[in-house]
């Protein structure tokens, strides 16, 4: 790899994916995820998520309410889905920011070396330092509740992966030797980072982007579930875990089935991210 | 607000449940080793209490969570008690009177009680006692309520209080475990606090802070023995916990609050009991600002909230709808002096046109996260109600610290609080509503007419004609509905079926335990 051009994408990306058994999953369940959050987007739900129905408190799923209502007569199924729309937002915000700043700063790190590498490296061993779940918290604690707060703080928590994923790469890039020719050639170091450095990091980042999106996801739910994430009475799906946790012998479906769609998520993204990076590695065969 | 406990075990344990992905709720759910059952081999036996926070402090007078009120309860014993319905009963003074002009008491004290280390009670302990707490320097809770008494004098068996006027609540002050009897010696060598050493049912044992308590039973307790040999008191901080252990005869009783956790208690080893309590559930208005300091605004949002409706959401029906008054020995219809029918919105909507704000208003709501766990699933039922007038609440849910501090400084618009009750009415009110006591400013109202209500309600003796004044005072608070009163709080005891004799009270006193038997 280090003595060639990058590598010519011979089929299409999407073609790669879908021959992937794993990422044809993670593509099928992925877009029936984000249909159902466009659906709730929307606002083309039979029910409205806050809409409390004294009447039909703790019902069990049936036709007019496929997952059930919940302990306010509110619908689970329409509470589901604006619950993975509000952590699937909260999820993309969070990794578009990591990866954009995680990136940029690795691949300016692992380029440029020195004195900026030594900083921003030492930074991200710092904030690696920490456990994730805990770093979150502390963040959101900090900055107060709400999605945009949540967001931030899953970015801060994810950037200093993005900056390892794409700093390695460009350490072994920026030794290549169509690199030096280019310099040799005279150019300058803007159009190194974006012809040459670049492409070489994209795949492992675009890899690493629908891993964190999953993880993203947990995150959010976990800091929902402890209180700190979306508020109530707007849905997330930790929080209706959270909200559901005691209701368990009385009314299953309250848990069941946000708990079921964080797993779904969360599969889905990381079957994705399989077939990517199958589809994406040159040293996975010539598929 | 009445109710402290430590919520970070709870989020610890809530945290570990959800990173291991566990969906079952017994996650942390205790294994006692049989040796813990009955170590002493004597009969009697046992009786193990799970309840979610510990106890905080050791001196009576300075107890705040009602986790130590309820233990140093069992220690100690107080002047006055209540019986089950709130009733006056003697405790340690046999019998009292009232001086006819009523500015002093003269109560007769039991003779023959001693305390826990062999020393005989005497009025002696009873003057120093009290007057350890009318001290501003011993920082009691309940030591406002004794302002009234300039003098206590202790003769024989006699303990005289004189009084600057005459004071109703003060007898029923006198039951108030802040206010139990110490004795004499330990006060002047400085060990209250220390070593608890009471003439109450059960003598101190010993306590693994965050762990175990142990009492054990004072066998020379002057209205009969305990019948059980120990009784320990372990700390679970989730309650989802407790109801697993409960189930799994771990242990004899298991105090909740959040009444989902009491509804998975079933099983042939337990059995839940929900009992009423004199705290009650409550939306507290902030009067002094904004569209609430007109009286329609307020009282068209104690219209439109329908506190049944509440009550079925949130308590599964259990939850009984209140007034302002919550002592069992008065009791009043609670929304007869309403300006309207409670949920009704119509009249609702027209008050509110009345107030200058016909398309409604936004209220900042704080709610506590943790403890008070219901008091998030009660502002949304009371957000969805009051949308319908277009009251918008906005829900703030802090933590019990942050909370607790912006209510006390009136940090809020609306305040979803559980506010602690008494078996005497002047006691719950006096320290809200009469000018310059402790809690005017989380109130978020005040007027003449309830101050004068309450002073005249605590000066008259006769209950008859305490019972027309604060009759007069819950008309005056519900028709200008500084708040909008709920429902009274429900504790739920889960009862193995080895205890017996066991009993609720309202005040949340455990004082049955020293009549209650485990039999195995």
């Amino acid at each position: 790899m280090t003595t060639q051009a990058p590598r010519a994408r011979h089929d299409p990306l999407t073609r790669g994916v879908w021959h992937d058994r794993n990422g044809r999953a993670g593509t099928i369940l992925t877009a029936a995820l984000l249909l159902a959050c466009l659906t709730a987007a929307a606002g083309l739900l039979p029910y409205d998520p806050l809409a409390q129905d004294p009447t039909t408190r703790l019902r069990a799923p049936s036709a007019a309410h496929w997952f059930g209502t919940d302990q306010f007569g509110r619908d689970v199924l329409a509470r589901t889905l604006t619950g993975i729309a509000a952590s699937l937002r909260v999820a993309a915000v969070a990794v578009a920011c990591a990866a954009l700043i995680g990136s940029f700063l690795g691949v300016l790190a692992g380029y440029v070396r020195g004195r900026l590498d030594a900083v921003v490296s030492r930074l991200a061993d710092i904030l690696f330092a920490f456990p994730a779940i805990l770093l979150a918290l502390a963040i959101v604690a900090a900055l107060g509740q709400g999605w945009f707060n949540t967001a931030v703080a899953i970015a801060v928590v994810y950037t200093p992966i993005f900056l390892r994923v794409a700093r390695g790469p460009t350490l072994s890039v920026r030794e290549a030797e169509y690199v030096k020719a280019a310099k040799v050639l005279g150019y300058g170091p803007a159009r190194i980072l974006l012809r040459h450095v670049v492409p070489n990091v994209s795949a492992p980042v675009v890899v690493q982007t629908t891993l964190a999106l999953s993880w993203a996801i947990l995150t959010e739910s976990g800091l929902s579930f402890l209180g700190l994430g979306t508020q109530p009475p707007q849905p997330s799906l930790g929080l209706m875990v959270s909200e559901a946790r005691n209701l368990l012998t009385e009314a299953w479906w309250t848990l069941a089935f946000p708990a079921a769609l964080i797993v779904v998520a969360v599969v889905a993204l990381n079957l994705l991210g399989d077939g990517l990076r199958a589809a994406l590695d040159p040293r996975e065969g010539t598929r | 607000m009445s109710m402290k406990r430590r919520s970070w075990h709870r989020a610890a344990c809530a945290a570990s449940l959800l990173l291991t992905a566990t969906l079952t709720a017994s996650a942390c759910s205790p294994t006692p080793s049989d040796d813990d059952k009955d170590p002493s081999g004597k009969g009697g036996g046992r009786l193990t209490v799970a309840r979610t926070g510990d106890i905080e402090q050791l001196d009576p007078a300075r107890a705040t969570a009602f986790q130590s009120v309820q233990t140093l309860g069992l220690v100690y014993d107080t002047l006055v008690d209540t019986d089950d319905s709130g009733e006056l009963v003697p405790g340690l003074a046999e019998k009292w009177q009232v001086a006819p002009d009523g500015k002093a008491v003269e109560l007769t004290l039991r003779e023959g009680v001693k305390f826990h280390d062999g020393t005989p009670f005497t009025a002696a302990d009873a003057k120093a006692t009290l007057e350890r707490n009318m001290a501003k320097e011993t920082g009691s809770v309940v030591g406002s309520y004794l302002a009234n008494i300039t003098a206590v004098e202790a003769d024989g068996a006699t303990l005289t209080l004189t009084l600057k006027q005459p004071d109703a609540s003060l007898l029923t002050a006198l039951t108030y475990t802040g206010n139990a009897m110490l004795a004499k010696k330990d006060i002047d060598a400085g060990t209250v606090g220390k070593k608890p050493n009471g003439t109450g049912p059960f003598r101190w044992r010993k306590w693994k802070q965050n762990q175990r308590l142990e009492l054990a039973a004072n066998s020379a307790y002057f209205a009969g023995a305990p019948k059980v040999s120990t009784v320990e008191f372990r700390v679970i901080p989730d309650e989802a916990s407790i109801a697993s252990g409960m189930q799994a005869g771990s242990f004899d009783l298991g105090i909740l609050s959040d009444p989902a956790v009491a509804k998975q208690v079933t099983g042939a080893k337990a059995a839940v009991t929900a009992q009423p309590t004199l705290a009650y559930h409550v939306l507290q208005l902030n009067a002094r600002k904004g569209p609430l300091a007109k009286p329609e605004a307020r009282q068209a949002i104690a219209c439109a909230v329908d506190r049944q409706e509440i009550a079925d959401a949130v308590y599964f029906g259990q939850a009984k709808v209140t007034g302002p008054i919550t002592s069992p020995a008065y009791p009043y219809d609670p929304t007869a002096a309403l300006p309207c029918e409670p949920g009704d919105t119509a009249a609702a909507k027209a008050l509110l046109k009345k107030a200058g704000y016909p398309d409604g208003f936004e209220l900042k709501t704080i709610t506590m996260t943790g403890e008070y766990s219901t008091s998030t699933n009660i502002a949304q039922v009371l957000q969805a109600q009051l949308k319908k007038i277009g009251v918008t609440l906005e829900l703030e849910r802090q933590q019990t610290n942050v909370y607790v501090d912006n209510w006390m400084k009136g940090k809020f618009d609306a305040a979803v609080a559980l506010n602690g009750g008494s078996v005497d009415p002047y006691l719950i009110y006096n320290r809200y509503f009469t000018k310059g006591a402790s809690l005017t400013v989380p109130a978020g109202y005040d007027s003449p007419r309830l101050d004068e209500l309450l002073a005249a309600a605590n000066l008259t003796t006769d209950k008859t004609d305490r019972t027309a004044r604060f009759d007069d005072l819950q008309k005056e608070l519900l028709g200008q509905s500084p708040w909008v009163w709920l429902f009274a709080n429900q504790v739920y005891y889960a009862v193995g079926t080895d205890l017996k004799g066991f009993k609720a009270l309202p005040t949340e006193s455990l004082e049955y335990l020293g009549k209650a038997t485990v039999g195995r």
